[in-house]
């Protein structure tokens, strides 16, 4: 009864806090699941599932935002390995634009050049460009993430970033 | 950052659906809270049996009410039958209704002794 009573306290205060740490991080928590999937569906599967292992678990833990990052992309990798999903990035996916419209033609078309060269990265150096430079999170909030060293990441991001900008000289 | 990184970072990007958050919060609500739901589970189980017992109680007590002869008659219903032998006994409730209906006989013999 006592744990039953613990529980709900814990229950009333995590939602709040989480659904707090959503409407501000979505795009964020997003782009961290849709770097790892390559695709918008199963990007936002990943973090369901991430927020339904948090709100069951209730984990005990300081940051918890760092933790729902990693708990989104370990819930990416999974569906990924699950659905034995070969990493086929398109335009389609990862940009919004109109389809129909004809001006957009030469847009889209670079879109889908972007889409390539990113398929071409490897998946550190994709994952840590798109977490750096569209998610906006920091060099060292990567590094934690990954749980890799910060002058690896910060190589990958390096390395990725150049391949691409020889690729595509000119995003305009 | 350079011109490069900026523009990679102003291209038009997907973002979550406008749903997403109501598919996480609202569909996790009932499976987040198990505890919750198992003890409520738990407390309608207990309130279910204590409402029969309470139901067979009542019912017994509010068949005293009536006349038939019940498990716990009210006084009212109860009649003493002296006896200097035991020529005037019962002991079956079938043999008690025949006699005296919609009355318990408590049948007290003259050693004391009480049989109903």
């Amino acid at each position: 009864m006592a744990n039953a009573v613990h529980r709900l306290i814990e229950m009333k205060t995590l939602q709040p806090e989480l659904e707090r740490l959503f409407d501000r991080y979505s795009r964020q928590f997003f782009l961290c699941a849709l770097a790892v999937t390559g695709c918008r569906e199963t990007a936002e599967d990943a973090i369901q599932d991430a927020f339904y292992r948090t709100l069951r678990i209730r984990p005990d833990v300081v940051n918890l935002k760092a933790y729902l990052f990693r708990c989104i992309r370990s819930a990416a990798i999974d569906l990924v390995r699950k659905e034995n999903r070969h990493m086929a990035w398109s335009a389609h996916e990862l940009f919004e634009y109109a389809d129909t419209v004809a001006d957009m033609d030469e847009q889209r078309h670079l879109l889908e050049k972007i889409a390539r060269e990113l398929t071409r990265l490897s998946s550190d150096e994709r994952e840590v460009i798109l977490q750096r430079l569209v998610g906006g999170l920091t060099y060292r909030g990567i590094a934690e993430l990954l749980d890799r060293p910060l002058g690896t990441v910060t190589a990958w991001y390096r390395r990725g970033l150049k391949k691409l900008q020889d690729n595509v000289k000119d995003l305009t | 950052m350079s011109k490069f990184e900026k523009q990679f970072r102003n291209l038009p990007w997907a973002g979550p659906s406008a749903n997403l958050r109501q598919r996480i919060f609202a569909d996790a609500k009932p499976e987040s809270y198990p505890m919750v739901y198992r003890f409520f589970n738990r407390a309608a189980r207990w309130a279910a049996v204590w409402i029969l017992i309470g139901s067979v109680i009542g019912y017994c007590v509010g068949r005293g009410q009536s006349s038939a002869p019940t498990l716990f008659p009210p006084p009212s219903d109860v009649i003493v039958v002296e006896t200097d032998t035991d020529t005037h006994f019962f002991n079956q409730t079938d043999d008690i209704n025949e006699a005296i209906p919609g009355k318990w006989v408590l049948n007290i013999e003259p050693e004391g002794g009480i049989q109903g």
